[in-house]
């Protein structure tokens, strides 16, 4: 209203129903007054489309995504080779009698197994994609990798090694996932036959359809919040029907 | 996004899909960077890459439609945000927003810019000042479109509390865009604490 000469002028105050609307994304009415109009144009800035500056963390986060889908380990332990490198050199030895016992191919085939010492499959798991060695963690291990998914691969590589070297690791938990994957020990050579080379094309060629290669081995330290909203937020103004004649206090 | 994409994007990122997670990031990461602006200034940047590193670990675990999904993020973005809060022994039984230097830093008057276009970083500077209580609550409101109730167990308070804050927040900010007079209201005095 511009009838009041003197500034400051008075800005009546909008009723909680008018408010509730603007915030349901209805635009104010154009009767509605100088209040409405200043909210409204707050919600309409707040909710604007995203800038090119608030995509700039997309690289970062995407590739926590591709990294924990790629290895299987929580993204948010990002530091985790780090660390794995340093038990690694603390360990040397033990990596170096296990590298000069093994030809790499056999190296793979045990890291697929999953038999390595710790930090040796956690160098294995690194390079080469190997199952994890988890950290002392609470262990998956008794699931062993997903021979459906991008553990795949490696197992049957490390089936055909085991077969060549007469190696009884067939007994192993991922050799009875690959069994499972492919329908029973029969099938494994036939199921291997269509496993594709891991990176030649697409980002995830053997990806699982309904779950990630590995579920994070931790139950949630600070658990998922427990006041979930269930009701239906943003912009899309579902919630009320605009003719509502009552006020909402 | 529908709920009915949602969905399936959500099925999709599970189950290890890159392209479906970018569109879930994409869908929720502005709201959720603008309420962290809100609290933390030019931290949320941080804090938002962690929430979503958060995310993508519990991903599997999650259970809900996209309103679901967005309150369940914005809850892990404040849990950051306290962690991140107590690590740098601030305050640490609550939320430490930057409203101090943020008007100031704006450089703008509010009143010229509600005739043009009010920009996305000139309304957050606008929530900000209104003290960190009600300026998340504000955010919550305004910014991720979460209802009282929402709010309210967001924040842990009650919903009667959340409505009124919310109210007289909007107000003041409204009086703000129209060249209206305000009053200002220390942050510590507009709201008693009613946490048990």
């Amino acid at each position: 209203m511009t009838n009041n000469p003197d500034p400051p002028q008075e800005v009546p105050e909008l009723d909680q129903w008018s408010i509730d609307r603007l915030l349901l994304g209805y635009p104010p009415d154009p009767a509605a007054g100088p209040s409405a109009a200043g909210i409204w144009a707050l919600v309409t800035a707040a909710r604007s489309p995203m800038s090119a500056a608030e995509r700039a963390g997309e690289a970062t986060v995407l590739a926590g995504f591709a990294d924990a889908i790629r290895t299987g380990r929580p993204a948010g332990l990002r530091r985790a080779p780090m660390l794995a490198l340093s038990t690694l050199l603390g360990s040397k030895l033990a990596l170096a009698a296990t590298l000069g016992a093994v030809a790499l191919g056999g190296l793979t085939a045990v890291a697929y197994a999953g038999d390595l010492p710790a930090p040796a499959q956690q160098f294995a798991h690194d390079s080469v994609g190997a199952p994890s060695a988890h950290h002392g963690r609470p262990t998956p291990t008794a699931k062993g990798p997903d021979a459906t998914g991008k553990a795949a691969y490696g197992l049957c590589t490390a089936y055909r090694s085991a077969g060549q070297h007469g190696n009884a690791k067939t007994k192993s938990v991922a050799f009875r996932n690959l069994a499972t994957a492919a329908g029973g020990e029969p099938n494994i050579a036939a199921y291997c036959a269509k496993i594709p080379h891991p990176g030649k094309s697409g980002d995830h060629p053997t990806r699982p359809p309904t779950r990630p290669p590995t579920r994070p081995p931790v139950s949630h330290p600070t658990g998922p919040p427990s006041a979930r909203p269930t009701g239906h937020p943003g912009p899309h103004p579902t919630g009320r029907p605009p003719g509502h004649p009552g006020h909402h206090r | 996004m529908t709920d009915a994409e949602f969905d399936a994007l959500l099925a999709e990122a599970i189950a290890g899909d890159g392209g479906a997670f970018g569109r879930l990031w994409r869908d929720s990461q502005p709201m959720l960077l603008r309420y962290l602006w809100v609290l933390v200034g030019d931290r949320a940047e941080d804090l938002a890459a962690d929430t979503w590193l958060d995310v993508v670990r519990r991903l599997p675990s999650f259970r809900g439609d996209r309103a679901g999904f967005r309150g369940w993020l914005i809850t892990i973005g404040r849990h950051k945000t306290i962690d991140a809060q107590r690590r740098s022994a601030r305050r640490p039984e609550r939320l430490v927003a930057v409203c101090t230097g943020i008007e100031a830093a704006s450089g703008q008057d509010p009143s010229e810019i509600v005739t043009e276009r009010l920009s996305t970083q000139a309304a957050l500077r606008l929530i900000a000042t209104l003290g960190p209580d009600v300026a998340e609550m504000v955010a919550l409101r305004v910014i991720v479109g979460l209802d009282v109730a929402e709010v309210a167990r967001v924040v842990g308070r009650r919903p009667g509390t959340v409505r009124v804050a919310v109210h007289r927040g909007l107000h003041r900010l409204a009086l703000q865009l129209t060249g209206g007079d305000v009053t200002p209201v220390p942050p510590a005095t507009l709201l008693g604490r009613d946490d048990q």
